[in-house]
C-alpha cells in the first residue's frame, strides 16, 4: 500500500466516523424533540383526566341529588297520601257507631272495604317505589328470630282461626335465638310469604321453618322455609311470580284481592337483606318459599336481653278467672298464667263466667268478647251489677277487635281495660301488673347495667368482675390522664423521637383495655413496634397517631356518659 | 438504501479481493458519497450499482453473479446484526413468508424513509412458497442471494426457479420448494 492510498483510506475512514457522529447527533436531537412532544402530551392527557373525572364527580353529584330528590319525594307522599287514607277510614269506623239503617249500614261496609283496599295498594305502591329508589335502609340491630316467629305464627293461626288450618313453626335449636339483622325487614318478608300462603290454603298447614345451613365467621345462613297446603301455582306462573303488579290470573284478583305487589316487595327486600329467595309449587298440593339469608351474630350476646316480664313477679297476685270459649286461646293464656305462677279458673262462656264470680273471688278476670250462651260484655254487665266478691275487680277484654268503637263498647260494658288478640306475652304480663299494681322487681347491679355499644361489655365484666366502683375509678384515672398522653404523644411525634413515641404507645396499651377497648390495643402495639425500628415508616406512625386522636375523641364523650351513668347508677 | 449494505459490501471485497480492489471502487469519481459510508447512514442506490459494476470490470465476475453472491454473504451479517428476527424460527420457508409483514415493517418503524422492495408471498404447499418480487431498482439478483444465504442458515435446501414478470426485472417471481 502507498502513501498516497493509504491517505485517500485515512480520510474515508474519517469522513465516515464524521458522518456517523454527525447522524447520531441529529438522531439525538430528534430523541429530544420527541421526548418533549410526550412529555406535553402527558400533561395534557392528564389534564383530560383531570377534567373528565371532575365531570364524572359532577355527574355522580347530580345523580345523588336527583336520588335525594325522589326519596323526600316519596317520604312526602308516603305521608301526604296515607294521612287522608286514615282520615277516611277513621271517619268510617266513627260512622259505624251512628244510627243507621242496613242499607247504610251496607254501603259504609263497601267504604271501609275498599279504603282498605286502597290504603294497602298505596302502601305496597309506596313501600316499592321505595324499595327501588333505594330508600329503604337496612339497619342491623339484635332481635329475637324465634319470638319473631312465633309472633307470626299467633298473628296468623288467630286470622285463620274460621278455616281448618294449622299454622306451625319449627326452630332448628342449632341457629342462635337472638341474632344480628334487620328485624322489621324480615318481619315483612315472612308476613308477606305467610299472608299469601294463608289467602290460598283452605284446608292443612302452613308450616313456618329456619334451619341453619352453615356458620360463618360473623354469623350463620339460615333457610327460611313457609310451606304451605294451598292450592298452588302452575310452573309457567311461577317463572314471573316475583314481577310487580303479576298475579296468576284475573280471576285470582277478583276472588283475593291484592295489589299483585307483595312478593315483588318481597323478593327485594330478601335481596336488601343479601339474601335469596325461590319457589317451588305443585297445583292442588302446595307451594313452598323458601328464602337464604344470612344473619350476623349478635354482638352482645353475652348480655341478657331484659324485658319487662323478667323484672315482674306475679307469683302472690292471687287467682286469675279466664273467660275464653276457643280452645287454642285457653291453652295459650293458660300456659302463660302457668309459666308466671298465677293460679287460675276457667270458664268457657259468659254464662259459666258469672256462675264462677258468684263462687269464688278473683284478683283480677280476662274476658274474650265472642263467645256462645253469653257474650264478653253481658257477662261484665252481670258480673259489676250483682252483688258478688268480684264487683270491682278488673276485667281485662280480650278481643281481636282493634277498632275504637269496640274498644269504647268494652268499656261502656264496665270492662277496666282492652288488649288486642293477637298479643304478646309481655302485653299481658304489663295490662296484668299494670291492674293488680305490681311493680317491676329492683333487678340487680350487673343484670340492668347496660354499657355503651361503644366498649365490649364481656370484656369489662370479666376484668372488673362486676365491681362498678372499680371500674368508675379506673374510667376517672382514663380520662384524668388521657389528655397529657395525646400532648406528649403529639410533641414526640413532632421533634421525630421515636422512642418516646414507642414507650408512650407502650403505657397506652393496658389503659385502652380498662375501659373496654382491648381490640383497639393493635393501634398502640403497631406504635410501639414502628417507633423501635431504626428507621420507622413515618407514614405508618402518622397514620397509627391518627387512629388514636380519631379513637380518644370518639371516646371520651362516651366514657364521660359512662362515668355519669355508672355514678347514677350505683346511688 | 441502508448504509449498512454498502459497508458489508466494501468490507466483502476487502476480504475476498483485497485492498487495492477495495480503493479502486471507491475512488470511482461520480460516487454520490465520495466513497465515504457509515452503517447508520443511507445513501443512492446508483453508488451500489457503480460499486457493483466497478468490480464487475475489474474482476470479470458478471454484475448478477457478483449481486447474487454478496446476497448470499450479507444474509448471515444480518442473522448475526438482528438476532431478534431469527429467534424461535427454525425454517426457512416461515421466515421467508413473514418477511415483508414482519421484518420490513419493523425496518419501516426505525426508518421511516427507508425505500424497501415489495415481496408479495403466496404459499403454495407446505413446502412449497412464492414470492414475487417488486422494485424499482431491479435488484432480483440481490434477492435471490439472499434467499440462497437463508437457505445456508437453515440448513435446509431450497430449490428456487425465477421467471421475469417484467422484462426489466422490476417484477419477477421466485418459486422456492424446501426439499
Amino acid at each position: 500500500m502507498n502513501k498516497a492510498q493509504f491517505e485517500r483510506i485515512l480520510a474515508r475512514e474519517r469522513a465516515a466516523r464524521k458522518e456517523a457522529e454527525r447522524i447520531m447527533e441529529d438522531k439525538s436531537v430528534e430523541l429530544y424533540e420527541v421526548n418533549v412532544k410526550l412529555q406535553s402530551f402527558n400533561t395534557s392527557l392528564e389534564e383530560k383526566i383531570h377534567k373528565r373525572t371532575q365531570k364524572m364527580r359532577n355527574a355522580m353529584a347530580e345523580a345523588e341529588s336527583a336520588k335525594n330528590a325522589e326519596r323526600d319525594f316519596l317520604a312526602k307522599m308516603s305521608h301526604e297520601i296515607r294521612t287522608p287514607m286514615n282520615a277516611v277510614i277513621g271517619m268510617t269506623h266513627l260512622m259505624f257507631d251512628t244510627q243507621l239503617d242496613s242499607n247504610q249500614k251496607e254501603l259504609i261496609n263497601s267504604i271501609h272495604y275498599s279504603a282498605n283496599l286502597l290504603k294497602s295498594l298505596i302502601s305496597d305502591i309506596l313501600d316499592l317505589s321505595k324499595i327501588e329508589a333505594g330508600a329503604v335502609e337496612f339497619e342491623e340491630r339484635d332481635y329475637n328470630l324465634k319470638e319473631l316467629l312465633i309472633a307470626i305464627q299467633k298473628t296468623f293461626s288467630f286470622n285463620l282461626k274460621n278455616k281448618p288450618v294449622e299454622v306451625e313453626i319449627e326452630f332448628d335449636d342449632r341457629l342462635p335465638k337472638i341474632v344480628r339483622g334487620d328485624d322489621v325487614i324480615m318481619n315483612q318478608i315472612l308476613m308477606n310469604l305467610v299472608g299469601n300462603s294463608a289467602k290460598f290454603t283452605e284446608e292443612g298447614f302452613i308450616k313456618i321453618s329456619a334451619s341453619l345451613v352453615s356458620n360463618y365467621e360473623q354469623g350463620s345462613l339460615v333457610e327460611l322455609q313457609v310451606r304451605d297446603t294451598g292450592m298452588g301455582i302452575d310452573e309457567v306462573s311461577q317463572t314471573h311470580i316475583f314481577d310487580s303488579f303479576n298475579q296468576v290470573d284475573r280471576d285470582i284478583n277478583l276472588k283475593y284481592g291484592g295489589t299483585g305487589l307483595g312478593l315483588a316487595i318481597t323478593k327485594h327486600l330478601v335481596e336488601l337483606s343479601k339474601g335469596q329467595i325461590h319457589v317451588k309449587s305443585d297445583l292442588g298440593v302446595g307451594t313452598t318459599f323458601t328464602i337464604t339469608i344470612p344473619l350476623n351474630n349478635s354482638n352482645s350476646q353475652h348480655k341478657k336481653i331484659l324485658d319487662y316480664s323478667d323484672k315482674v313477679d306475679l307469683s302472690n297476685a292471687g287467682k286469675v278467672l279466664l273467660v275464653e270459649d276457643n280452645l287454642l286461646n285457653q291453652k295459650y293464656v293458660g300456659q302463660l298464667l302457668d309459666k308466671w305462677g298465677l293460679a287460675w279458673d276457667l270458664a268457657e262462656n259468659g254464662a259459666i263466667a258469672v256462675e264462677r264470680c258468684n263462687e269464688t273471688t278473683y284478683s283480677i278476670i280476662l274476658m274474650d268478647i265472642q263467645m256462645p250462651e253469653m257474650n264478653g260484655h253481658e257477662a261484665t254487665t252481670l258480673i259489676r251489677s250483682n252483688q258478688n266478691s268480684n264487683a270491682n275487680v278488673p276485667i281485662i277484654a280480650l278481643s281481636a277487635f282493634a277498632f275504637e268503637h269496640e274498644v269504647s263498647k268494652s268499656i261502656n260494658a264496665g270492662m277496666s281495660d282492652h288488649l288486642t288478640k293477637p298479643f304478646a306475652p309481655v302485653d299481658l304480663k304489663k295490662k296484668i301488673a299494670e291492674h293488680l299494681c305490681i311493680l317491676p322487681v329492683q333487678a340487680s347491679v350487673e343484670e340492668v347495667f347496660t354499657h355503651h355499644e361503644m366498649l365490649d361489655a364481656s370484656y369489662l365484666e370479666s376484668f372488673y368482675e362486676g365491681d362498678l366502683q372499680c371500674m368508675l375509678e379506673m374510667f376517672e384515672v382514663f380520662l384524668n390522664s388521657i389528655s397529657s398522653y395525646n400532648e406528649n404523644f403529639g410533641s414526640a411525634i413532632e421533634a421525630e423521637n421515636w422512642n418516646e413515641v414507642s414507650a408512650i404507645a407502650h403505657k397506652l396499651k393496658p389503659i385502652f383495655a380498662m375501659v373496654g377497648l382491648h381490640h383497639k390495643q393493635v393501634i398502640m402495639i403497631s406504635l410501639e413496634k414502628e417507633g423501635k425500628l431504626d428507621s420507622p415508616d413515618l407514614v405508618k406512625i402518622k397514620q397509627g397517631y391518627q387512629e388514636f386522636e380519631d379513637l380518644v375523641e370518639e371516646l371520651l364523650p362516651v366514657l364521660k356518659e359512662e362515668v355519669i351513668r355508672i355514678k347514677t347508677f350505683l346511688k | 438504501m441502508k448504509g449498512v449494505v454498502f459497508t458489508e459490501f466494501v468490507e466483502m471485497v476487502e476480504k475476498k479481493f483485497g485492498h487495492d480492489v477495495a480503493d479502486k471502487l471507491l475512488s470511482i469519481p461520480d460516487l454520490e458519497s465520495n466513497g465515504v459510508f457509515t452503517a447508520i447512514g443511507t445513501y443512492s442506490h446508483h453508488d451500489m450499482f457503480k460499486l457493483v459494476a466497478g468490480l464487475s470490470e475489474l474482476t470479470k465476475i458478471s454484475v448478477q453473479d457478483l449481486f447474487r453472491a454478496y446476497g448470499k454473504t450479507i444474509f448471515l451479517t444480518f442473522t448475526r446484526m438482528f438476532p431478534v428476527f431469527f429467534k424461535e424460527v427454525d425454517d426457512s420457508l416461515v421466515f421467508l413468508e413473514a418477511l415483508e409483514n414482519r421484518i420490513h415493517a419493523e425496518v419501516k418503524k426505525l426508518n421511516p424513509d427507508a425505500e424497501l422492495p415489495t415481496f408479495k408471498t403466496t404459499r403454495l404447499s407446505d413446502n412449497k412458497l412464492q414470492m414475487i418480487y417488486i422494485s424499482e431498482r431491479r435488484m432480483s439478483d440481490f434477492a435471490l442471494g439472499l434467499m440462497e444465504g437463508c437457505s445456508d442458515y437453515f440448513n435446509q435446501n431450497l430449490e428456487i426457479q425465477r421467471h421475469n414478470l417484467k422484462s426489466d426485472g422490476s417484477e419477477v417471481k421466485f418459486e422456492i420448494t424446501r426439499n
